[in-house]
């Protein structure tokens, strides 16, 4: 009761008002800020409205259905008002031979704008069209039939009319003509056009030794049209192109083929008549997806496409297409019969614009789709290798994989390897952060000291070959990245690194230290600012924890000297740095993605310069010249339904060029099955161990993914497949492999330029093959001629 | 660490985006999915694959036509799947109106159409162990009993009972048939339960029926509703049995959209063993993060018991594929990203039935591919279910070996430690069992063997200690006998600290605690506290809290340390303190108190003392006790806080000059504006981050 008698009564009704208005004029503000939102928006929420209504089905390649019936659409309009295009193929009377070498003749239509080659040898053709043999009609729908007519498919938006929506169209549906034609010394140009959208497309074909490369030159490339005044302008831009994609495609009537698909070691798509499902279609961005672009886009669940490598097969004749220029901008298609159309084909598709997510908050959370308006514009080739077969010896993808091995050779100036010995990959753990109670401190694993242990151990059972590498050396450990050097105390620093360096040298061995890590900076050392310095996005967001290309370059090669000052032998790269490849939106270090891939070359360069060797782990093509050793190869697919068969063509290509490991030995999914399957394709054993229990690594919770690394219970396996490996082989690190094939279900047979076989059983029972009995879940080796 | 990267760099990225960590470092099996299980604490942890793909089957069945020529059809919205003891395989290939027998490869056995009656929209298939084929024919209300050559027997239609009343739909989605004979159907949307049918077709009685599900909202509802209202409310019924399984051991699994208690595991009395059991409870799920914005509702659609007893879940919208074991607690989980139109070996997007074979394979229905995922159990995944089945068996020392061996492939698998831990303890080696109980998280396995230990201590050192304990009293009592006769000082005077205003001031602290009224009454008059002496005595309480938190045993704090997180118990700490004594100063002041700011601060300071006080030992004694003697240890804590209650109590009283009752009305004032504080703060910090946006994404726009 005193509270009213009091004369304090009036102060605290003034502050009840004043709260309660203050709060109620919050609550007020907050829903007008809302509404004002909404307002300014107000222009792109029609955009927004419609890019969630189309949110289902975000994934360009889940709704290519969608796309095509959209194109369906559009072409059916534009046909109407366009010559009537034409559902059928190049008559093949009318093309005039345009050059020739000694084993291939060039011919060229300059109506249709198709070319044939023509093998002088065997008289194979291969055609920039469908094999017009097997052609049913009723198969092809008809907007695919334009589609394969076509010198190339492509794909548009209308910027104007909806900025999301790819519109997928074709050369001959839109009409065009070709309006310029030009022969020249070993091919021509020609310039397609196609009045109506306002494109024009010159490409390049050359006739090489044996093989074709077709270019999109940048030069003289237009997507825009001048519209009269008056007439509402679509702002139709080009967003990519499949130029010949249906070069050599054939139908499955004679099941005498397949698709290869750069997917992991190597996927083949087998010719089937009967296959299930008709929207198989495989897609996948050379070199793996673009942070830069990765906002709100479901990026894609397959391996990352390491190699520009695809083929096909049909008959007795192949093609092998490498994509030679543009690389990073291209992805690989192809889509077996069934699927679209009755035809197999592999293709690589060029992209000039992106989609990305624009947000239209801080948060993120709300905004569109749209794809970037600048062009991205350069030069787009693809070589084709034609193969027809020889001695009457079936073309298959070894033949691929050797044509492919040779273009490794001559374009990169790979050596095969000398003298090369079978080395066991050991990697070491050296230490990661651990949460604590009032602070975090750092959890040593393997210091150098125990290291030396490790290595003097494995030498004492016989493992007498090595490459080491050590992982979380960096100063804060494995999952800590930035301010690398020095390495920290506990973990012997840059003198024990030192020492333990000299002692593996002195044992013959080599250290590498994991320096894939400089892609990631999470704390603030090397001067680095995440605002400033971090790698951004098309919507100028910073991308987690990665670092601007250029702002690592930097880091990278003020921290070589320090490196070599440890006498180490090399750097075992990753990541950014020769494996996933990014553009760089951060104002500060613009980088475009082929700048970046320009980038990573020069650290691999400098690398090599400075310290001596390098490894890579899933490097890209343009690495490969460069190191000693590719770590980490996928040894499987992507699980895709569509895959018939899983071939070691990568393997086949680069045994002999260079020493490749898998997995983990000790973290397989299934142990015996990945010790096989290293077996079989020609691979050397990996391990990665710590000193400590592996119980320590709970104390981190960043080191999930290692299940299992105490080195006291592994270093039995490692003996064992060490020798194993060595005895399988040791002799052949150096020699190529000519051969691989299915001798019965789950039996393969590998075989070396020497004449050295390995035979591999994954069944649960043993077979026998010829004279020789193959235990179940094992292998055999014949020397044989050598 | 580099493996697969490419695969996974996308949900890393989102989860990046969310939690800001690591970046990529996660390295990821090479299946097309990710397996989790949880660790001791509930964290999700990833571990490798528990099985692996081992492919597709029925991607098309192969029909000889009448001229001889090969067909290919495939499932169309295929409900059920069942596989018999023999491993062949049967499905319900709903849409086509067709049962399909395959063998265990996958090859076509048979199509059974029924011709005779032909089947319409069949949802589940059944063989009993006879060879028999009960279906579950959907679309003609009835189940169709047939021989092991798809010959008819006889069909079991509509139960006809005196218990089921007129408004019961009667349409069998599936089945299972025990050993005596007894067939219990699933009917579609019905709320009764399981119908139970005696071996010659004749309704028994409903089997397991749901318990209704009760809101707090609907009691309310009942209180005040009147009866018209009552009578317009959609009635409150169970939750519908959405399907069925038997084990080898007569347990019948029955599989509900409910909340808790998915899975009812049942005795043949109809009473569920696994109680109050959450199933798929806070599990990770790609298309949670795809869809951020409508994360999809689980919707558990089958289970299967394998022979081990353990239970494979599945959960159609939200893709998660899981395993419990016969005791109900989660062995592993898995699922991956399922794209539409894109078709990956061992992911499936709409899985709708679960069978095990008798080699523990799993099979998995996919009603939108229109096939069967087939996955075997990897290395990792086998010999942990073998060292389960032996630790339920009792055979500790047996399923010792599988746990070191599943340690050796995976040493972040907790429950190892546990059955490890359980082994030790078994063996008597209590030392080693604490230590793997810490590591399981077990608090009461790790009590129970430290009560072990300090049993043996006891009986190894009882003589020792009780000798002690009388040489020490004795020595006391020597002590103060030398102390009284001779009158010497102990501690050193220490002149110089004494003469420090703030030292004084902290020593009146011990006088608070035995005359807590005139002590606080001394701190505003006599001006007993100062600000130093407060900020000594709270840094001291501060500093207890943090010794006691990471002191304290494992026993009764069983978490990590890591996760005893002192900057949150902290910043918690300090902030309730402060706004207190703010908001405690503010109402005194309005409410005719007498204490000045000062006052209040030292005041509350000082009242925090039994803290310091209790604190330490509390947490020593945690160290000494066991989860028996949790009473003594939880009333030493209670009494604790209370001190420290009546101490402000006292304190209010005391420096604001209050009587009993005003003193609660102003604490609970205090209590009051506090919240009232906290609410309006967040407010600002909300309103005032969106300000800032608001200004940033102005700038950027221009500077752009």
């Amino acid at each position: 009761m005193r509270l009213f008698r009091s004369r304090k009564l009036p102060i605290i009704v003034v502050i009840g008002i004043l709260s309660a208005s203050l709060l109620g004029s919050f609550i007020y503000a907050k829903s007008d800020s809302v509404d004002q939102n909404a307002k300014a928006k107000s222009d792109s929420v029609d955009q927004n409205a419609k890019a969630k209504s189309d949110s289902a089905d975000q994934n360009a390649k889940a709704k290519s259905d969608s796309v095509d019936q959209n194109a369906k659409a559009k072409s059916s309009v534009r046909v109407a008002s366009a010559s009537k295009p034409s559902g059928s193929l190049p008559d093949e009377t009318r093309f005039q031979p345009i050059a020739e070498n000694n084993r291939l003749q060039l011919k060229a239509d300059p109506t249709s704008g198709h070319f044939t080659v023509t093998s002088k040898q065997t008289g194979e053709i291969w055609r920039s069209f469908p094999n017009s043999q097997n052609w049913q009609d009723k198969l092809n729908t008809d907007a695919w039939k334009v589609h394969l007519g076509s010198p190339f498919m492509f794909r548009y938006l209308e910027f104007n009319t909806r900025k999301d929506l790819l519109i997928e169209s074709n050369f001959n549906a839109q009409g065009g003509t070709v309006t310029g034609f030009e022969k020249t010394d070993d091919g021509f140009k020609i310039r397609y056009e196609m009045p109506d959208i306002g494109f024009i497309i010159p490409v390049e074909v050359k006739l090489g030794e044996d093989f074709v490369e077709t270019k999109i030159l940048a030069d003289g490339l237009v997507d825009e049209k001048v519209y009269p005044k008056g007439e509402k302008d679509p702002k139709a831009r080009l967003a990519s192109i499949r130029l010949f994609p249906f070069l050599d495609a054939q139908t499955s009537d004679n099941e005498d083929g397949f698709l290869f698909v750069p997917d992991g070691p190597g996927a083949l798509l087998d010719f089937k008549k009967h296959r299930t499902g008709t929207q198989n279609l495989y897609s996948e961005r050379i070199y793996g997806d673009d942070l830069a672009y990765s906002n709100r886009n479901t990026m894609s669940d397959r391996n990352p496409v390491s190699l520009p490598v695809f083929g096909l097969k049909s008959n007795k004749q192949a093609v092998l297409g490498v994509v030679t220029e543009g690389g990073e901008y291209a992805n690989i298609v192809a889509a077996p019969s069934g699927s679209f159309s009755q035809y197999n084909w592999v293709t690589p598709e060029y992209q000039y614009r992106f989609k990305f997510f624009q947000p239209t908050d801080t948060k993120k959370l709300n905004g569109y789709l749209t794809y970037s308006t600048e062009i991205t514009k350069s030069d787009r080739a693809t070589r084709y290798y034609f193969i027809d077969e020889q001695n009457n010896q079936e073309i298959s993808y070894v033949t691929l994989a050797e044509r492919y091995r040779a273009h490794l050779m001559q374009e990169y100036g790979m050596k095969p390897l000398t003298n090369a010995k079978l080395k066991l990959q050991l990697h070491l753990l050296g230490g990661d952060t651990e949460d604590g109670f009032l602070w975090d401190s750092y959890l040593p694993l393997t210091t150098t000291e125990e290291a030396t242990k490790i290595v003097n151990d494995l030498l004492a059972v016989g493992v007498k070959d090595m490459d080491i590498s050590y992982l979380g050396w960096q100063n804060d450990g494995y999952s800590e990245y930035g301010g690398a050097f020095p390495v920290p105390n506990k973990l012997g620093g840059n003198e024990g690194m030192k020492k333990f360096a000299e002692y593996a040298n002195s044992k013959g061995l080599s250290v590498y230290l994991d320096a894939s890590s400089y892609t990631f900076n999470s704390g603030s050392k090397d001067g680095f600012r995440k605002n400033r310095d971090g790698l951004r996005d098309l919507g100028s967001s910073i991308i987690g924890t990665v670092v601007s290309p250029r702002f690592m370059e930097k880091v990278f090669v003020d921290d070589l000297e320090e490196a070599k000052s440890l006498g180490i032998n090399g750097y075992l790269l990753g990541y950014g740095i020769g494996s996933f490849l990014n553009t760089d939106y951060n104002e500060n270090y613009l980088s475009t993605r082929e700048q970046s891939k320009e980038i990573q070359v020069r650290l691999f360069e400098q690398t090599k310069e400075a310290l001596g060797d390098v490894q890579v782990a899933r490097g890209n093509e343009y690495t490969l010249q460069y190191i000693n050793h590719l770590d980490n190869l996928p040894s499987t697919y992507s699980y895709d339904l569509f895959v018939d068969r899983v071939v070691p063509f990568v393997q086949i290509a680069l045994h002999g060029l260079t020493t490749y490991s898998f997995n983990y030995a000790n973290l397989s999914d299934d142990y015996r099955e990945a010790f096989l399957k290293g077996i079989e394709y020609g691979a050397v054993p990996s391990f990665v161990v710590t000193y400590a229990q592996s119980e320590e690594l709970l104390k981190s919770l960043n080191l999930q993914q290692f299940y299992s690394t105490n080195y006291r219970d592994w270093i039995q396996e490692m003996e064992s497949q060490y020798k194993n490996y060595e005895e399988a082989l040791g002799d052949v690190q150096d020699k190529f492999i000519t051969g691989h094939r299915e001798l019965m279900s789950g039996v393969y047979e590998t075989t070396y330029s020497n004449g050295k076989q390995i035979i591999v059983n994954y069944n649960n029972k043993k077979v026998t093959v010829g004279s020789h009995v193959v235990e179940a879940k094992n292998y055999i080796v014949n020397q044989g001629g050598a | 660490m580099h493996k697969n990267l490419g695969k996974w760099i996308c949900s890393l990225w989102l989860v990046c985006l969310i939690s800001l960590t690591a970046f990529p470092m996660e390295a990821i099996a090479d299946v097309p999915y990710r397996t989790f299980t949880k660790n001791s604490y509930g964290r999700n942890i990833s571990t490798q694959p528990a099985y692996s793909p081992a492919g597709v089957l029925a991607q098309e069945i192969p029909i000889v036509g009448d001229k001889g020529e090969t067909q290919y059809t495939t499932l169309q919205r295929p409900q059920d799947l069942f596989i018999a003891p023999d491993d062949d395989i049967y499905i319900a290939d709903t849409d086509n109106n067709r049962i399909v027998h395959l063998n265990e490869q996958g090859e076509l056995v048979k199509i059974i159409t029924v011709p005779k009656s032909p089947l319409k929209q069949p949802q589940g298939v059944f063989v009993a162990e006879n060879g028999d084929i009960y279906i579950a024919d959907t679309g003609n209300k009835r189940v169709v009993q047939l021989n092991s050559h798809g010959e008819w027997i006889r069909e079991i239609g509509r139960p006809e009972s005196r218990y089921v009343n007129e408004a019961f739909v009667y349409e069998p989605t599936n089945m299972v048939v025990d050993k005596r004979g007894f067939i219990y159907v699933v009917s579609k949307g019905s709320y009764n339960g399981i119908v139970q049918f005696n071996p010659e077709g004749k309704f028994d009685k409903f089997f397991g029926t749901n318990k209704t599900e009760v809101t707090a909202m609907d009691i309310i509802r009942r209180q005040f509703y009147t009866k018209e209202q009552l009578s317009r409310q959609v009635r409150l019924l169970p939750v519908t049995i959405r399907n069925i399984d038997i084990d080898e051991r007569g347990f019948i699994y029955t599989v509900s959209g409910s909340k808790t208690e998915q899975i009812k595991k049942m005795n043949i009395r109809g009473e569920n063993v696994w109680k109050d059991i959450e199933f798929n409870k806070n599990m990770r799920s790609f298309s949670d993060l795809d869809k951020k914005d409508d994360i999809p509702v689980a919707e558990i659609t089958d289970a299967s018991v394998d022979s081990n007893g353990n239970v494979a879940i599945i959960d159609k919208s939200r893709n998660i594929i899981s395993q419990y074991d016969s005791n109900g607690s989660l062995l592993f989980y898995w699922n991956g990203r399922s794209v539409v139109g894109k078709s990956l070996v061992g992911l499936t997007t709409a899985p709708v039935a679960v069978e095990t074979n008798s080699k523990n394979r799993l099979y998995i229905l996919d009603e939108a591919l229109g096939l069967i995922q087939v996955y075997e159990p990897t290395e990792f995944g086998a010999a942990v279910h073998e060292a389960y089945r032996l630790m339920q068996e009792g055979k500790y020392s047996e399923a010792e070996k599988h746990w070191e061996n599943v340690l050796k492939l995976n040493a972040h698998f907790s429950p190892a430690y546990e059955g490890l831990a359980q082994a030790a303890f078994f063996r008597g080696e209590y030392e080693r069992s604490r230590e793997l109980f810490k590591l399981a998280g077990d608090g009461e396995g790790y009590s129970d063997s430290f009560w072990q230990l300090r049993l043996q201590w006891f009986q190894a050192n009882f003589s020792t200690l009780a000798n002690s304990v009388i040489i020490t009293v004795i020595l006391i009592w020597f002590f103060t006998f030398l102390k009284k006769k001779f009158k010497f000082r102990v501690i050193p005077k220490m002149s110089r600290l004494k003469r420090k205003i703030w030292y004084q001031q902290a020593k009146h602290v011990f006088y608070i605690l035995k005359h807590p009224l005139d002590g606080f009454t001394d701190l505003r008059f006599l001006s007993k506290g100062g600000y130093t002496s407060a900020i000594i005595i709270l840094l001291l309480t501060i500093g207890t809290i943090l010794v006691k938190s990471y002191y304290t045993s494992f026993t009764f704090n069983p978490v990590p340390v890591y996760a005893k997180g002192s900057t949150s118990t902290l910043t918690i700490f300090l902030a309730t303190w402060l706004s207190w004594v703010v908001c405690n100063y503010l109402i005194g002041s309005i409410r005719q108190g007498e204490a000045r700011f000062k006052d209040v601060f030292v005041g509350s300071s000082y009242s925090l003392f039994p803290v310091i006080l209790l604190g330490l030992p509390l947490a020593a004694l945690s160290n000494i006790f066991t989860l028996s003697e949790m009473s003594i240890y939880g009333s030493i804590g209670t009494g604790m806080m209370l001190w420290c209650g009546l101490l402000f109590f006292w304190n209010i009283q005391a420096l604001q000059n209050y009587g009993v009752g005003e003193t609660v009305v102003n604490i609970l004032l205090t209590v009051l504006t506090m919240i009232i504080l906290w609410v309006v703060i967040f407010i600002l910090i909300g309103l005032s981050s969106e300000f800032f946006s608001f200004v940033y994404t102005i700038y950027q726009e221009v500077s752009m």
